[in-house]
């Protein structure tokens, strides 16, 4: 055997316009991909979303399916019925007369938990200065630990909110569930979630005083 | 490469080569998202739709992608691949979106998939480089279910929600969190490792051939 014959012939050098065009032609190929499957899936995203916030609005205030509420856009220092043109970005929030007569606002408000962002919806009874209902509409918590407090069910952490006393001057506090009876301002926090029941806690202190003067303010003011 | 029948290119992936039990690839997913045995099934399928789909489009297009930018090509697949299938979840199957949400995108960094591409689609043809694929993402799944079991049985005390460890079971809390991962990890692939071990020495009694060669791998 030759020696020759172990070297293998070099390949030519791939021309540069062939690097270009597979990878141009790679990159505008995935790029059309991404496009159309954007613009195939934004509606029924979009659809969805406002499903899914509508049923929260809902369940919040305890309403029944179907039944209407409003909303306020935060426009110039109060709260408006139309939603100003050309603002894209203005907070919401929402409003509806309940079955036994009291004024509901349902507040959406997102805040940092133990591991993401955590997005969650409440009812609020301003006047009675006390909250309806809590609901968690978007979580990256710890499963099996921090995920607790987005959890369903009777004896869950956002069973508790209900009826507790909140206002501006009395934000709600997390304490550890223990024998002492609970002032009505106080939610136990859930063991083995307590990073994430804090977070949800000064969420919802945040957004209360964040709303409630404009609502006092508002035409509707809870009466 | 010796010839191999289609059943040895599924099975290769699924046992003797598992991409997390022998190769220790994916360990990100591996660590993160297998404290329940739902989060384990689903990634591990999510992963494997992802790795036969972009195993079959680079050993299709294998000789139009010059090597030197084969990488790129790779991984743009990969990413337009797992952006595309993450949109369409979220349109058409809210729910599922829902629970799989945080993990998708992780699957474009798993390097199962390039490995994959570069060791075996690249260089095969499409049926071997699917098979092949099928059965890494098997075992990958299989690698994340034993994972889960453990975690999530010692972790919480139940399977896939259920309950099956007595009342009495105080579960361990710090098999749901990061370090349970690691601790999970060392025990499987110690178990893993000592059966095969055992398996090889037998093979070899019964052989009756003392090869030391392969003793230290």
């Amino acid at each position: 055997m030759s020696d020759a014959a172990a070297v293998p012939v070099p390949k030519p050098p791939v021309p540069a316009w062939k690097l270009l065009a597979v990878l141009g032609g790679g990159g505008a190929v995935a790029g059309l991909l991404l496009v159309v499957a954007y613009l195939a899936t934004i509606e029924p995203i979009r659809a969805h979303k406002a499903q899914v916030l509508a049923d929260g609005v809902r369940e919040v205030l305890a309403l029944p399916a179907d039944a209407p509420y409003e909303e306020r856009w935060w426009s110039g220092g109060r709260l408006v019925a139309e939603r100003p043109a050309g603002a894209d970005d203005l907070d919401r929030i929402w409003f509806a007369r309940r079955p036994d007569g009291s004024v509901g606002w349902a507040v959406v408000a997102e805040g940092n938990g133990f591991a993401d962002r955590i997005r969650l919806i409440f009812g609020w009874d301003p006047v009675a200065g006390r909250l309806l209902a809590l609901k968690v509409l978007e979580s990256k918590e710890t499963p099996g630990l921090g995920d607790a407090v987005a959890a369903d069910g009777p004896a869950s952490f956002r069973a508790r909110f209900t009826g507790v006393a909140v206002s501006e001057t009395t934000p709600v506090r997390g304490v550890k569930a223990d024998a002492t009876p609970n002032a009505p301002n106080e939610v136990d926090t859930v063991t083995g979630a307590t990073v994430s029941s804090r977070a949800v806690v000064k969420i919802v202190n945040g957004a209360v005083r964040r709303w409630a003067p404009a609502v006092a303010a508002s035409r509707e003011g809870g009466r | 490469m010796s010839a191999t029948t289609p059943r040895q290119d599924f099975l290769r992936g699924v046992w003797r080569e598992n991409p997390v039990l022998v190769q220790t690839l994916g360990m990100c997913p591996t660590l993160a998202v297998t404290n329940t045995v739902a989060n384990c099934v689903a990634m591990g399928l999510a992963t494997t739709l992802v790795l036969v789909f972009s195993c079959v489009l680079v050993a299709w297009w294998k000789k139009r992608i010059p090597n030197e930018v084969r990488i790129t090509a790779f991984v743009l697949i990969i990413a337009t691949f797992v952006t595309v299938a993450d949109m369409l979840i979220e349109g058409l199957s809210p729910t599922v979106h829902r629970a799989l949400g945080p993990f998708i995108a992780l699957i474009v960094v798993n390097c199962i998939i390039l490995a994959r591409q570069e060791a075996f689609a690249a260089k095969n043809p499409v049926g071997r480089a699917a098979l092949d694929a099928l059965g890494s993402g098997f075992g990958f799944t299989i690698a994340l279910f034993l994972m889960g079991v453990v975690r999530e049985g010692l972790g919480a005390g139940t399977l896939l929600g259920v309950r099956v460890m007595p009342a009495a079971f105080q579960p361990w809390g710090v098999m749901m969190m990061p370090p349970g991962g690691f601790l999970t990890l060392a025990m499987v692939l110690l178990v893993v490792r000592t059966l095969e071990r055992r398996k090889a020495e037998r093979r070899r009694a019964a052989a009756g051939a003392p090869g030391s060669a392969k003793e230290a791998a």
